[in-house]
């Protein structure tokens, strides 16, 4: 039944234009990232930890949500236009099944997404900041962490779409989210607040490791914010009504 | 006669495409006007140049005895009321909410929200946010607010769309009695023939862009009737009868077919086959396609 | 034009718009509030630190928030299929008249708040420095221009498309685009509109020491050529948008 879900939820992205924003986000970040690197080098000494804050930085703290909830909403769209809801909830599959299935999806495109982030970090590194060697396999690590972080944001992103018919609305609340995740993060409460978790995991405001030791309590963060959205979204879906 | 809408030689291209190609209408005063026409003819596009929704590739047209210009194109329309396509309601107002947003714009007042929810029969629904109306109220919603201000001239498209049979019989009454009851003259737009000769008393025929015929029904009635099937039990025993009135008797399906006649001879006929002891069990009318109408239509050269 | 601005706050009611204009400086209250240095410690001029990283701030923000706000003023129309009987009912004109006025309102309105909040962070936090108050309307000017013209080029995409897509992605690229014309070299930021707060502040960074840590901010002159070209840039999508209502067919 889920891969039925997953296998139709896959077939609605095809030639989509979501391809473009999934594109040019990280393109624009990798050409400011790698320009501020070179600008700067007095100050950044630490080479690629260097050049993966500059990447990284404002990527993580806005965009990602930003981008998660362009995803989510665009996902949710087809069911809201015309009455395609009946459509769905009609169909001989248990709507979390549903649910999962788009959330398979966001992760799918959101890892897409970070491994373009990093395609284009290691390419800028050795072709413009002659950077030598490889990436420290670090950031590799912080880039999957962000995604483990960043995967419960998913989820309540796609409760927010699911919920509020609008497009642009969910993705703003994303934005006006990663603004406060980030105040969180500064003042060191990030373990509790979803789209700090992100920002956390990607490690993109320090060049140290943040979570060195405290990975415990990173991943069971993670677990627990992102049970509490699917239970929220196996809530909603069985007990409102269909309103198409 | 007094003519309501008129319009001199109405066109709309798009690219090469001639959507409305010269059609000329002559709406009367006090009329249900049925405007006809398969999917694709032209109605929709027709209509909304009548009111200045499109502008027109050429031509002209006249409202309520005058030319319609970007001057006078809204006083004209606030005494007129319409609903093209689909019917319009925010989804996040009740009915009554959308029903005041488009008094206030009227200029009418609101007490005729009340009547206007009584005829189409929304009173018990008037409450609820129109994103929980079903297609039917939604129509039923439109036609309010085309009704609000009592307009001296209204223009639906399909008013009939997505009703339920005890609803279109509720709008064929309202309509078809809209002249007598307020003065109004009406123009509807349908696909549906059946529907439409309960309804009005003119018609205007639309083919690919253009005006076949126009004329009153009892004139289209004439051109449409088709052939007649009589059920007789001794077929040999009437067709002298028949061939005795210039009919040349064919069997078909066991039943003979009659050519189109009117009814007097109709009449006539069946009662020298009955008296002829044949039998005469059933008289069925088959009633033409549109299609063979506008074939018969052509063929006649009664074309405008 | 009273009968169609009527018109559109009946058609406001209920739609928690106006939920969304408090919102945005309610969020420029937190960031500002929460990263405000303290009062007398870190930096000599406080105040007008937390002047100089609004715009910041509103190079972020402003973006997908007038997105948010154009799209939904003109997307109501369209999911309530209204234009065709609107246009019967009142010109193509005042329609667009009365659109333009509560957007306008609703912008006038984030921005006088969003200055309002600033000014309350640092009465909260106890500053003493004294910022002339030509100053803070030099600030309240130039947001209300650039977050006006942001608001008029989105109601055109919005008029355009009625995909709400292209629309908001040109918002959350332009953030991210203004946002980063920020830090390159200055004539960067002239051609990039959406980050246009930036080059028009009026508070710069005259010295930051490492070591102690401290930063000292001072004022520099108006950028009037600059101010003026944002407005002129925002009667320019005015127009565009006007002209769009004007030829759309129904």
């Amino acid at each position: 039944m889920f891969k039925r879900c997953l296998v139709a939820e896959n077939r609605k992205l095809h030639a989509s234009p979501i391809w473009i924003v999934f594109f040019v986000l990280p393109v624009i970040s990798a050409i400011y990232g790698t320009y501020n690197y070179l600008q700067n080098l007095g100050i950044l000494t630490d080479q690629w930890y260097s050049l993966w804050t500059q990447h990284t930085l404002f990527y993580a703290l806005f965009f990602f949500p930003v981008l998660v909830g362009v995803y989510a909403a665009y996902l949710w769209r087809l069911e809201h236009m015309g009455h395609n809801w009946n459509l769905i909830m009609a169909a001989p599959v248990r709507p979390l099944c549903l649910f999962l299935a788009k959330y398979v999806i966001v992760l799918k495109l959101v890892l897409l997404t970070q491994m373009l982030v990093f395609a284009l970090y290691f390419f800028c590194g050795k072709a413009f900041a002659h950077l030598p060697g490889l990436p420290p396999l670090e950031t590799f690590l912080y880039l999957l962490r962000g995604l483990v972080g960043g995967q419960c944001v998913i989820a309540l992103q796609l409760i927010l779409s699911m919920l509020i018919r609008s497009f642009a609305v969910p993705v703003f609340i994303g934005l006006a989210g990663g603004v406060v995740g980030m105040l969180t993060a500064s003042k060191g409460i990030g373990l509790a607040f979803p789209y700090a978790l992100m920002q956390v995991g990607m490690n993109s405001n320090k060049s140290e490791d943040i979570l060195a030791g405290s990975y415990g309590g990173f991943i069971l963060a993670s677990l627990v914010w992102l049970l509490l959205f699917v239970g929220l979204a196996q809530l909603l879906l069985t007990r409102r009504d269909v309103r198409s | 006669m007094q003519t309501v809408i008129e319009t001199k030689s109405l066109c709309k291209t798009y690219g090469r495409q001639k959507a409305v190609d010269h059609v000329e209408l002559h709406v009367p005063q006090g009329s249900v006007y049925g405007f006809i026409g398969p999917n694709g003819a032209g109605k929709s596009t027709t209509m909304k140049m009548l009111l200045g929704l499109i502008h027109p590739t050429e031509g002209q047209v006249f409202l309520l005895g005058q030319e319609m210009t970007e001057r006078n194109r809204l006083a004209l329309l606030r005494q007129t009321g319409s609903l093209i396509e689909t019917p319009s309601g925010y989804l996040h107002l009740t009915g009554q909410e959308n029903l005041q947003v488009v008094a206030d714009l009227k200029g009418v007042p609101r007490r005729d929200i009340a009547r206007v929810l009584e005829i189409v029969d929304l009173t018990a629904d008037r409450n609820r946010k129109v994103g929980q109306y079903s297609l039917g109220m939604k129509q039923r919603l439109g036609i309010a607010m085309a009704l609000l201000g009592s307009p001296k001239l209204l223009i639906l498209d399909e008013p009939t769309n997505g009703l339920d049979p005890a609803g279109i019989q509720e709008m064929r009454d309202l309509i078809a009695n809209m002249p007598a009851a307020t003065g109004a003259t009406v123009l509807i737009s349908s696909h549906l023939l059946g529907e439409m000769e309960q309804m009005v008393g003119f018609v205007g025929i639309l083919h690919q862009g253009q005006l076949l015929f126009e004329g009153s029904l009892r004139e289209l009635q004439r051109h449409s009737r088709g052939s007649f099937s009589l059920r007789v039990l001794q077929p040999q025993k009437a067709a002298p009868v028949l061939k005795g009135r210039g009919i040349a008797p064919r069997l078909e399906k066991g039943a003979l077919t009659l050519p189109p006649l009117r009814d007097e001879e109709l009449a006539g006929l069946v009662r020298a086959v009955a008296e002829s002891g044949a039998g005469v069990v059933g008289l069925t009318a088959h009633s033409k396609s549109l299609e063979e109408i506008f074939l018969s239509l052509t063929q006649t050269q009664e074309v405008k | 034009m009273p009968r169609s601005l009527h018109a559109e706050f009946q058609k406001a009611w209920r739609r928690h718009d106006l939920l969304i204009c408090l919102l945005l400086p309610v969020i420029v209250l937190l960031w500002s509030g929460y990263s405000a240095p303290d009062g007398a410690g870190s930096t000599v001029n406080a105040f007008s630190a937390l002047f100089y990283s609004a715009p910041v701030m509103n190079a972020i923000l402003m973006p997908v928030g007038m997105a948010v706000l154009a799209n939904r003023l003109w997307d109501v129309e369209i999911k309530g299929s209204f234009p065709k009987l609107l246009y019967t009912l009142q010109s193509r004109g005042s329609l667009f008249a009365a659109k333009a006025a509560l957007g306008f309102g609703e912008v006038f309105l984030i921005a006088a708040l969003e200055t309002a909040c600033i000014l309350a962070v640092g009465r909260w936090k106890g500053y003493t420095e004294v910022i002339p108050p030509v100053h803070i309307l030099y600030f309240f000017v130039c947001t209300l221009a650039v977050c006006t013209m942001l608001f008029f080029s989105e109601l055109l995409l919005s008029v355009l498309l009625t995909n709400p897509l292209p629309a908001l992605c040109v918002g959350v690229v332009g953030a991210l685009v203004g946002l980063f014309s920020a830090f390159m070299p200055p004539v960067v930021s002239l051609f990039v509109p959406w980050g246009y707060f930036i080059p028009l502040s009026s508070f710069v960074l005259v010295s930051w020491d490492a070591d102690a840590r401290i930063a000292v901010y001072g004022m520099r002159d108006f950028r009037w050529l600059l101010l003026f070209w944002a407005i002129l840039l925002a009667a320019g999508f005015f127009l565009f948008t006007w002209r769009a209502i004007r030829q759309k067919e129904v």
